[in-house]
């Protein structure tokens, strides 16, 4: 365990209770993010990313969701032993979350800088590091006349490099597009100043190239601002461009976790080995692309076996029997496959 | 879970089992309208007492055990009353939602999926019957064709249909950009067959919900012109016209005027329940 | 821009609407009777010959349909609507000095409507699928499936002959007399003329009808708020608000009621229409002496042009309102303007 992780996820599971039977969304998941660093955690649809986002921001609606075991570390801090309304303090000023939708993720009936105002009298009331001094909100009310809310509000914009910030301040969010909504989304998340900033599938429902810009964006943020982002996403193309680290989750669990260079030169797991190959990729024009066999499993079913083994090509009796653990294979590139151990 | 063979009767059961409301409202409902046949076809023989005849208990008698709703001035039982004037209303709303359902129904799927001029006239026509109070236009329509309850229904059925026509042209409009309608549309089968087969049958769902609620509507409008006398075939007995004849009874015999508007006020609430009942039940089944 | 040019045109399908009423009035006037006179004069039209001969001759009787629609037109537009036996006095005249008094209990009806309305569809929203929530939904449910007159009559007995809390009709007490006519709304009046008594004594009788038709009608407010905060409660900016770690008071009253609120102003044109329904019961009932106790004595005594002129006049209140929901809904809603 790292002393100045941001974030520090250990043995985390989460189950949702349904109806038709209990789901382990979150399988002894761990996990930690350093300061400045941008990590993505990849894999399909279910495999859990997104309810570990949610558990991390303490989102996730309890019931149905609840927690079996394991910790969510913030700077140390068990996120998980904290009451809700002390939860809430930490929200949006030391972790903060943007969605896939950007459409739909503002209000429609605010303006777009009063949106971002806000953001940042929350802030202000909050002091801008601390928790506790939220209680401090009419000790010190905001002294700034109303040119230096403005001029925050613009600042918010230009750091998200939203053209003619002047007018888009005063702009509804349905004027927008969706890239630039997206940034406004951006720069009210960061204009709290959080340590960690969680977006889930924050370019998917933009076309590619507005997609590129703002990844780049994004990128470029976390040095400026001096935040650590988790980024939730399903396309391992979109996590390469921009992530420090990559955690492939696979049914729940993160079954390969390492830099991003590592894990693209040689991949260790079965699953990791398959998602590269079915990356289209430019330069290897006639080859055919190489889904993997089989679909993800019901996860209702929690068998003592490895989850990927009815799909694996390369699966082992021992696969079956018992499932493997996330262990280092070399520095910080970790796996859970029988195959390397 | 009651099963049938056949399949449109099969998801009509589990619409109207869906959830409490459903059941309890169809509960309400069909009570009301089997006793509302029985009523029509059996006559007096059914009640407790002759509707019509005088001095069969004390005038302005209180309810008690013999007279569930007491007597009114001239010695009849209201009870027996209420009960003999319940196919009026029965009969009327569901014949005015019947037919404007259909009719509606008609020009509205037609409009929405033609488009063009023709749907362009029909926004704009109903555009102008809504601005009318429908209880107004009614009363207007009544004065020219005369008092009677056929009449009165004549007067519904001309003013009532246009909001399934809007319903309808806003279905037809959805479903007409669904893919079977293109795929249909592109196999070369006419129009006509398109909207009777396709069309039609999926609009007819969701406005069933609206009509439930809409019967109640049209009974608590003919309750109000058979209050203002529109309908009056004396002696004979009418909720809304026996209210305002014992209006001025209020406080020496209070039970005479409410119970026949508590009454109509109940068979509302029923058509409501289970109305809202279906509406969340048609929306489930949309989903799924 | 967009809401000036919003405006323009919906005036312009509300004036388009009100030809289309004037058409349907006038074709139900002609319906009447094969004498054209007697929608316009009743049976004046045989008492007084030489009334029915001007009327002949101003109207163009004599000539074809398109022609006396023109000036059946041109008639309603300079203020004639005919004449009434029932009044004694030109129907413009009566509806003149009856229509305050139904304006002044839809206003209080409106205000009631939303005072009752409001908290309660909030209420049932931030309690949603609790006791509150279910106890409201009866109570709307009981509210709107009630007649007027089951209302009207239940709130005359309880609140006038129970409790002896409030007069039973009029609209003013035996005793006090109207103020002088300046605007015809007696209770403006009675505050221009600076005499408090008379007002509050007005207000204490347009009380019992407009509260008879508020709990007719609260229920639509209620109902559509409910659902409406229900439905924001689930969207994705309430859940982005939440992300910024505001208080679920700040996000359900600020973010999520100001959302809600919309649905109720699409509501207003419903609510008119059915106000004004709900005015003939109330005003029979209390013997307020407005448009609605008008028509339904016109009824009575089948005087033809005073019920036509009314309808036409209640479809002319209920364009014009909707034409100030729509505009409200534009202020409201900044998307709807540039539709």
């Amino acid at each position: 365990m790292e002393d100045n992780s941001v974030l520090n996820v250990d043995q985390l599971s989460i189950a949702y209770e349904l109806k038709t039977g209990a789901v382990r969304a979150v399988d002894n998941v761990s996990m930690s993010i350093r300061p400045h660093e941008l990590v993505a955690a990849v894999g399909e649809s279910g495999c859990g990313k997104t309810t570990l986002g949610l558990s991390i921001i303490g989102l996730l609606p309890s019931p149905p969701a609840k927690y079996l075991s394991g910790e969510v570390n913030f700077h140390g801090k068990n996120l998980l032993s904290l009451a809700p309304d002390e939860m809430r303090l930490y929200r949006g000023t030391e972790i903060a979350m943007i969605f896939q939708e950007p459409m739909t993720s503002l209000n429609p009936v605010f303006k777009i800088g009063d949106q971002i105002q806000e953001a940042i009298a929350l802030r202000d009331s909050r002091g801008k590091k601390g928790v506790a001094t939220e209680r401090n909100r009419s000790a010190s009310p905001s002294r700034s006349g109303t040119n230096t809310k403005r001029k925050q509000i613009i600042d918010v914009l230009n750091l998200v490099r939203i053209p003619d910030p002047e007018r888009v301040a005063d702009r509804y969010p349905f004027e927008l597009s969706g890239g630039m909504r997206q940034r406004v989304m951006i720069g009210i998340a960061l204009a709290q100043k959080p340590s960690l900033l969680i977006a889930d599938e924050p370019t998917t429902a933009l076309d590619v190239t507005t997609q590129a810009q703002v990844l780049k964006l994004m990128k470029g943020l976390m040095e400026e601002v001096d935040t650590s982002i988790l980024m939730i996403t399903h396309d391992l193309a979109v996590a390469s461009q921009v992530a420090d680290r990559i955690a492939v989750m696979y049914a729940g669990q993160i079954v390969e976790d390492g830099e991003v260079f590592d894990l693209f030169s040689h991949p260790l797991h079965p699953y990791t080995q398959g998602l590269l190959a079915c990356i289209p990729s430019g330069s290897k024009e006639g080859m055919r692309l190489k889904p993997i066999q089989g679909s993800t499993p019901d996860l209702r079913s929690i068998p003592a076996a490895c989850k990927f083994a009815p799909r694996c090509p390369y699966v082992m009796k021992r696969c079956e029997a018992a499932k493997p653990e996330l262990t280092i294979k070399e520095g910080s590139h970790r796996v859970a496959c029988y195959l390397h151990e | 879970m009651i099963k049938v063979k056949n399949p449109r009767i099969q998801s009509v059961i589990e619409l109207l089992t869906y959830n409490n409301e459903t059941k309890l409202g169809f509960l309400l409902v069909s009570g009301l309208v089997v006793s509302a046949i029985v009523i029509a076809l059996t006559g007096i023989s059914v009640l407790p007492y002759d509707p019509i005849k005088q001095n069969v208990g004390p005038a302005l008698g209180a309810p008690s055990l013999q007279h569930l709703f007491g007597t009114d001035i001239l010695g009849r039982d209201v009870f027996s009353r209420i009960l003999y004037a319940t196919p009026n209303d029965v009969f009327v709303s569901f014949v005015v939602v019947g037919v404007s359902l259909l009719v509606g129904a008609l020009l509205g799927a037609t409009a929405g999926y033609r488009g063009g001029l023709l749907d362009e006239a029909l926004m704009r026509y109903t555009d102008i019957i809504f601005a009318i109070p429908a209880l107004v236009l009614a009363i207007s329509i009544a004065v020219i064709l005369g008092p009677g309850i056929i009449h009165m229904m004549y007067a519904l059925l001309i003013i009532w249909w246009p909001p399934y026509a809007r319903l309808a042209r806003g279905e037809a409009l959805r479903v007409s950009h669904q893919n079977y309608i293109e795929a249909a549309k592109a196999s070369g089968i006419g129009s006509i067959r398109i909207l009777t087969r396709h069309v039609l049958p999926n609009i007819l769902t969701p406005m069933l919900a609206y009509a439930t609620i809409d019967i109640g509507s049209v009974v608590i409008i003919y309750a109000g012109l058979s209050y203002l006398g529109l309908s009056i075939r004396p002696p004979l007995p009418e909720w809304g016209a026996m209210v305002s004849a014992y209006q001025d009874y209020l406080v020496s015999a209070p039970w005479l005027p409410i119970f026949p508007a508590l009454v109509i006020g109940i068979v509302v609430v029923a058509f409501s329940i289970l109305g809202d009942g279906l509406r969340d039940a048609v929306e489930a089944a949309r989903i799924g | 821009m967009g809401l000036l040019s919003f405006v323009l045109r919906r005036l312009g399908l509300a004036v388009f609407v009100l030809l289309g009423v004037a058409i349907i009035t006038f074709i139900l006037s002609r319906s009447i009777s094969a004498n054209p006179l007697v929608a316009w004069l009743g049976r004046a039209a045989s008492m007084y010959p030489d009334l029915a001969a001007a009327y002949a001759e101003k109207y163009h009787l004599n000539d074809p349909l398109y022609v006396q629609f023109y000036y059946y037109l041109a008639g309603l537009l300079q203020g004639d609507l005919g004449y009434s036996v029932l009044k004694g006095r030109p129907v413009a005249v009566a509806i003149r000095e009856t229509l305050p008094f139904t304006l002044q209990i839809a206003f209080f009806a409106i205000v009631l409507t939303l005072v009752i309305g409001i908290p309660l569809g909030v209420l049932a929203g931030k309690y949603h699928r609790k006791a509150a929530d279910y106890g409201i939904r009866a109570f709307y449910l009981a509210g709107v499936s009630s007649p007027a007159f089951l209302l009207a009559l239940f709130l005359l007995l309880v609140l006038t002959y129970t409790f002896r809390l409030l007069p039973s009709g009029g609209a003013l007490s035996p005793g006090v007399s109207a103020p002088k006519p300046i605007t015809g709304f007696i209770m403006i009046d009675s505050l221009l003329e600076g005499n408090a008594s008379t007002f509050v004594d007005a207000l204490v009788h347009v009380i019992m009808p407009s509260l008879a038709l508020a709990l007719g009608v609260f229920g639509y407010v209620t109902r559509v708020l409910r659902a409406s905060i229900l439905e924001v409660m689930r969207t994705n900016y309430i859940r982005s608000a939440r992300a910024k770690g505001l208080d679920e008071n700040t996000i359900f009253f600020k973010h999520a009621l100001r959302n809600a609120m919309i649905s109720v102003v699409t509501l207003a044109s419903l609510l008119v229409t059915w106000l004004v329904t709900g005015t003939l019961f109330a005003e029979t009932i209390f013997t307020y002496p407005g448009a609605g106790q008008y028509l339904v004595q016109a009824l009575s005594s089948l005087d033809y042009p005073s019920i036509l002129a009314i309808t036409l006049v209640f479809a002319a209140i209920i364009v014009a309102s909707n034409l100030a929901a729509d505009i409200l809904y534009a202020v409201v809603d900044p998307e709807i303007r540039l539709q």
